[in-house]
């Protein structure tokens, strides 16, 4: 085949018609990398800011934590006081007046039993 | 108690009428009043049969189904002749301690009324056996 008269222009392709195009791919690329740059500066900000709100959120479940415990040693203190006594110590033995006091069985018998009632 | 124990147990009534019961102070008084004509427990067992009935008429209506002296009961009755015994009994349970009725002491040892018979014959027992005394085979066995 004949080499002659083939010119051949060793600016290459992307000149002149090709200029607008690569102007165009490199406009798109710093866009992109803008957009990019900018997500991650979102995403960098946004993961801060959450990091925040999890530290926030801890920090009160350890609040409620605490007062659990301290609400569980209260009732244990509680549960283990004695309740507040109510009526004679029935471990005691007292003296109860007898005398006038209408009674029944003999009076030398060995078990006294007072009894305190009402007729009503 | 005495079916169990027999002669071996002395039972001492005690006044307390509760202030919540309108009609037990009266019929304390009345009570009282019999046990001055020696018929204390006839009375108490007729005021026991009639819960409902304690008005003044009625405790002098008992007077005088046992035949007490009926004029000097109610003379009793009219001068509160036997108030400072009830009251001086509820102040002492006041002292004791005792808020509600039956309440008993077992030769000094309190027992609250609301028990069945084991209660009062653990307790019986116990004393007997601390005095050297038999405890009674019907009282082992778990009751009457």
């Amino acid at each position: 085949m004949a080499k002659g008269n083939q010119y051949r222009d060793d600016r290459g392709p992307a000149q002149g018609g090709g200029s607008s195009s690569a102007g165009l791919y490199q406009i798109a690329t710093l866009i992109g990398v803008g957009l990019l740059v900018a997500m991650n500066a979102k995403m960098l900000t946004d993961t801060g800011s959450f990091k925040q709100s999890v530290n926030g959120l801890n920090e009160r479940i350890d609040g409620v934590n605490n007062r659990i415990v301290a609400l569980g040693n209260e009732v244990r203190s509680r549960a283990a006081a004695p309740p507040p006594s109510r009526g004679p110590d029935p471990t005691k033995v007292y003296p109860i007046k007898t005398d006038g006091a209408p009674s029944e069985g003999p009076a030398s018998a060995p078990i006294v039993i007072a009894e305190f009632s009402d007729f009503q | 108690m005495k079916k169990v124990y027999g002669d071996k147990v002395r039972i001492v009534w005690k006044n307390l009428p509760l202030s919540m019961h309108q009609y037990a102070a009266p019929a304390a008084i009345a009570a009282m009043a019999a046990h001055d004509q020696g018929k204390f427990w006839e009375y108490h067992d007729k005021l026991f049969s009639n819960q409902g009935k304690l008005k003044k008429d009625d405790l002098i209506q008992y007077a005088r189904d046992l035949k007490l002296d009926v004029k000097r009961f109610e003379d009793a009755l009219n001068q509160n002749k036997f108030k400072p015994s009830v009251d001086a009994d509820a102040s002492e349970a006041d002292k004791l301690g005792v808020t509600g009725t039956p309440a008993f002491f077992i030769n000094g040892k309190f027992l609250s009324g609301a028990q069945p018979f084991d209660g009062f014959a653990k307790v019986i027992n116990a004393e007997l056996t601390a005095k050297g005394l038999p405890v009674p085979a019907a009282a082992n066995a778990g009751g009457m």
